[in-house]
């Protein structure tokens, strides 16, 4: 870790916002140039800020180059900013962001910039051990990240670069997650839901046969989110910020609610039972062979004699609220021009 | 026999064939509501309605290439492209996808398909808007190319046309749109393909004209006959298949050719029926053929230089007295 | 959504009838015995065989230059399919079309084509037919990456979006069109996006991107879109990343690819990687593997035979065929 330097990461994942659910869902398209235009939006902010460097996860598209090559006359005069697209081998694969999340903060980032969707997040959260992220959605079906305009969260990573370390705690939240434990291992985590489906493939990925469904475990439980998350919404109360989660058991059953599962698709599920969850606490499964969907997306085999278990609990990584930011950043006067 | 003008006769030949087979169908720009740059298909869309009847995008490689799909699906469409001018954009769909889908299938697929177009020049719609493409097509293996110079020709050969299980290049020219004649009445009349028709008997010399220029070779006949010339005039109707049959015979009794056709000269299809007869028919010949034909120039737009391109019935009287 | 053992099998089955072939095609087309052009299916296996399994039996397809696995997908007869490529008169198109024109039309099959991207206009005139004759079957339109540069591509998506027409477009994308790749960061390249999906939205209609090396991925997609397309939901664009094992064609030296790529790619075999879930899941053990392959390696040996063995065209066929029911 380099001390005194500031610097922020962006990793925007060329292959979210085209998936299935397009098809199955009414999903819309985020394509590639717009990321462009988004990531080029988060330099033009920084580059205010007198920021040491910012650091871009490579990518077949190569979406960080592109971004910096659309810079032109005033703009690229005064373009001063280090950005170092990152020297690591592309493998086209969520390993990708992975891999790029370790880098950065191996480089000491202060903050990592998340373009993409909930899979997305999972990868980089789970690839952090306390660098802090900043999410914006580029995908559909999306909880974690948050839809805003990208030079205001650029203003707000450059910002939070400058924080002593009490205001950076107060500027950001905790991440809370669920670890998917296979045979006493911990093989994958999910941020908002982890859903067992009784299915024997990952196939396309996303997540629509409601009838497969077995159980869910959820980080929270809101009445205005989307996904498998909805599911829980209908039946019980869990902030973002509050300890805890919520363990949901799909089959037949006079109660039922309607939950808006993807993008215009609102089904009917019927809920054998459900209970509130302790945060830290430990879920046990049933032996059987299944597919564990992780934020929406089929992610993980569990073969039938596999001992399955699930743990709420905190991710190291926290996330900055970028309005806390900004208006602390307003409170210190740190955008006044003497 | 009712009195029809050839727009008229090519449309009710496709409403018969559209009442009576529900897999017709019509598509191309501009003919629904609009009723067809030449107002050939009318009021078609609404007898038929906007799904028989289809008003396509501007998408001339669409347009064929889908008629394509449709005919070997089940389906008998009938496609027009807006000027003959305009071939050039799908030729890929006629030449390579309509044409030899049989052939490349051992005989598996069917194509039956029609490609209405507008021939011709005569409006002062300048050189992309006035071709005359015909001869093209008759290089290609796979394809019918037909050319009706008269009204009842033209729905008696549009039905066969529609009937045929082959793509079928379907020449209208435009002047002759409007040209009225007699049309027989009966629901089941159709002109065959592949039989040329002796439009004026004669015994001094053989005309054979396509399109336009059969009407003007029988208005040139007409003046020579009072010159007392005896002419015979030949439209052979369809260029493929083309009836050899009748020209040689023709060309036999009056030992005299003259080609006349609205095409530029070289490789024409005039340049095709000349090497038919001098393959064929050579020593029927007392003296070389004469062809009758537009220069080897696109089509001018001033009217002045337009008439002074097209091949008009004193031309073709000229072209008589000098071969005789 | 494919579940049953049964069903499972036969996708892994499909896709080793594919391989098989194709690897018998190559050994005799560099042994001499196979005339002109040969395009291989091997490493795409999975989205032919996904694709098509999506489809009933009076449904279409437009095949391509690369065309073998598409009517292998479909059912195509072995012993017709390889004396086509032999060029023999028992062929499917008794000797005329070869490898890039075999076809059965009988199983809905509008011809392979050698013009690229040609197959798209004639998808949506299939569609359009559909819609004529009130039939519910789809037309599933197979394409490369090079040829969604042609306008036969906007022209074809155009129409088939305006009418709703039920035609599923399914590119291909194997991230090259001869030497040219589909996109890079340089200047050389087919197309300034990476992924063709992208261009379903300027036509207002679904576009995903799949992974072309997962059978059941590609299978999940097709069967979606294929339901959307029957029920009058007009049509979709599915792009499926995948990569030809060989090249182009056969005899391609490709000097525009590295070893390392084409041995990423192998990595990511659709059939290894169908086999090791079939394994997983306990659906499929190592006995039933061998003996799978043992049988479609013989129903392919069968078929070479036959090829081998079938009588070269008749001279007088030259002009055969050139119409339907037919002379002029
Ligand atoms: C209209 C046309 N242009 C060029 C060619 C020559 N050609 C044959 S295959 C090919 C590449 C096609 O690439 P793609 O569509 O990606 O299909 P792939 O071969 O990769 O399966 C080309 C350029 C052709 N056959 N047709
Ligand atoms: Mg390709």
């Amino acid at each position: 870790m380099t001390e005194n330097i500031n610097s922020v990461g962006i990793i925007a994942n060329p292959a979210s916002g085209r998936d299935i659910r397009r098809l199955v869902a009414h999903g819309s398209v985020f394509d590639n140039v717009e990321k462009v235009n988004i990531v080029r939006r988060i330099l033009l902010a920084l580059n205010n800020l007198d920021l040491d460097k910012v650091y871009i996860m490579p990518d077949s598209f190569g979406i960080g180059n592109s971004a910096l090559n659309g810079l032109w006359g005033e703009e690229k005069k005064n373009f001063k900013i280090d950005v170092d697209i990152m020297n690591m081998t592309i493998t086209g694969s969520a390993e990708d962001s992975f891999n790029a999340a370790c880098l950065m903060e191996e480089k000491g980032v202060d903050v990592i910039i998340v373009l993409g969707g909930d899979g997305t997040n999972r990868v980089v959260v789970k690839a952090l051990k306390n660098t802090a992220v900043l999410s914006l959605s580029t995908g559909t079906n999306n909880v974690f990240p948050i839809m805003a305009e990208s030079t205001m969260l650029g203003l707000a990573a450059g910002l939070y670069t400058k924080f002593t370390p009490e205001e950076r705690e107060k500027v950001t939240q905790p991440i809370k997650c669920i670890y998917i434990i296979k045979d006493g291992e911990i093989v994958d985590i999910a941020l908002i839901d982890a859903v067992v489906v009784n299915e024997s493939y990952i196939g396309s990925k996303a997540l629509w046969h409601v009838e497969l469904l077995e159980e869910i475990l959820v980080t929270r439980s809101t009445s205005y989110d989307i996904g498998m998350v909805s599911i829980a919404g209908r039946l019980t109360d869990v902030g973002v910020l509050d300890n805890g989660g919520a363990f949901i058991r799909i089959g037949d059953s006079e109660h039922k609610v309607k939950a808006a599962i993807a993008p215009g698709v609102i089904k009917t599920i019927p809920i054998k039972d459900w209970k509130k969850i302790k945060q830290e606490e430990v879920i046990e499964l049933p032996k059987k062979k299944r597919i564990i969907a992780l934020d929406g997306e089929r992610e993980v085999v569990v073969k039938k004699d596999e001992k399955l278990k699930m743990q709420l609990t905190y991710a190291p990584a926290r996330f900055l609220d970028y309005k806390a930011a900004l208006e602390l950043a307003d409170s210190k006067k740190m955008l006044e021009v003497k | 026999m009712k009195k029809l003008s050839y727009a008229e006769a090519l449309r009710e030949a496709m409403a018969e064939e559209m009442e009576k087979d529900s897999s017709v169908f019509i598509m191309g720009e501009d003919v629904g509501i609009f009723g067809g740059c030449f107002g050939v298909t009318g009021d078609l869309v609404e007898r038929f309605g906007q799904d028989r009847v289809r008003d396509t995008p501007i998408t001339e490689t669409a347009i064929i290439g889908s008629a394509v799909g449709a005919a070997m699906t089940g389906s008998r469409p009938i496609a027009e492209i807006m000027f003959a001018g305009f071939l050039g954009v799908p030729m890929d769909e006629i030449f390579n996808q309509a044409a030899k889908m049989c052939y490349m299938t051992g005989g598996q697929a069917k194509v039956p398909m029609v490609l209405r177009v507008p021939n011709g020049a005569g409006i002062g719609a300048a050189a992309q808007h006035s071709e005359r493409t015909e001869a093209w097509f008759t290089h290609i293996p796979g394809l019918k190319v037909v050319y009706p110079s008269n009204a009842a020709d033209a729905k008696g050969l549009l039905k066969t046309a529609i009937r045929d299980d082959n793509p079928v290049m379907f020449f209208e020219h435009k002047i002759l749109y409007n040209h009225v004649g007699d049309v027989p009445e009966d629901e089941d009349y159709v002109v065959p393909f592949g039989v040329a028709e002796v439009k004026r008997e004669g015994s001094d010399l053989t005309i054979i004209a396509t399109g336009i220029e059969v009407s003007h070779s029988l208005e040139a006949a007409e003046k020579l006959a009072e010159e007392g010339i005896s002419v015979e005039v030949i439209d052979p109707r369809t260029l493929v298949p083309f009836d050899k049959e009748t020209l040689l015979k023709s060309v036999e009794k009056t030992g005299k050719l003259l080609i006349v056709s609205e095409e530029t000269k070289r490789g024409s299809f005039a340049s095709e029926i000349s090497a038919v007869v001098a393959e064929e028919g050579l020593f029927y010949l007392e003296q070389p053929i004469k062809r009758v034909c537009a220069p080897d120039a696109p089509v001018p737009f001033s009217s002045v230089l337009e008439q002074a391109y097209l091949p008009n019935p004193d031309d073709i009287v000229t072209a008589v007295k000098e071969m005789l | 959504m494919k579940e049953s053992k049964e069903e499972l099998v036969k996708l892994l089955e499909d896709m080793l009838v594919i391989r098989e072939f194709e690897t018998k095609v190559q050994k005799h087309f560099a042994e001499g015995e196979i005339p002109g052009f040969v395009h291989l299916y091997l490493g795409e296996e999975a989205v032919a065989v996904g694709a098509c399994s999506a489809l009933k039996e009076d449904d279409f397809i437009t095949s391509t230059h690369r065309g073998h696995g598409h009517l292998l997908a479909r059912g195509g007869d072995l012993k017709k399919m390889m004396a086509e490529i032999f060029g023999k008169a028992t062929g499917y198109n008794k000797g005329k079309g070869g490898s890039m024109h075999i076809a059965d039309v009988s199983l809905g099959i509008l011809g392979a084509n050698g013009i690229v991207g040609a197959g798209l206009p004639i998808a949506a005139g299939s569609g359009i037919s559909a819609q004529i004759l009130d039939k519910d079957s789809v037309t599933i339109c197979f394409f490369g990456d090079g040829a969604s540069n042609r306008g036969t591509f906007h022209e074809a998506i155009n129409m088939a979006s305006v009418w709703d027409l039920p035609v599923v477009f399914v590119c291909e994308n194997n991230l090259y069109g001869i030497s040219m790749p589909q996109y890079t960061n340089d200047h050389r390249k087919g197309q300034n996006i990476q992924d063709v999906s992208d261009r379903a939205v300027a036509y207002g209609i679904s576009g995903v991107t799949v992974d072309g090396n997962d059978v059941m991925a590609v299978n999940e997609a097709v069967v979606e879109a294929v339901k959307k397309a029957r029920s009058g939901g007009g049509p979709s664009l599915i792009e499926c990343k995948t990569y030809r094992h060989r090249g182009h064609f056969e005899g391609d030296p490709t000097v525009y690819r590295s070893d390392e790529e084409v041995e990423r790619w192998k990595e990511k075999d659709p059939i290894d990687r169908f086999v090791k879930i079939l394994k997983d899941q306990e659906i499929l053990d190592d006995e039933g593997y061998k003996e799978l392959r043992n049988e479609v390696k013989g129903r392919v040996e069968e078929a070479l035979q036959f090829a081998q063995e079938s009588p070269e065209p008749d001279p007088s066929e030259v002009t055969t065929d050139v119409y339907y029911g037919g002379a002029e």
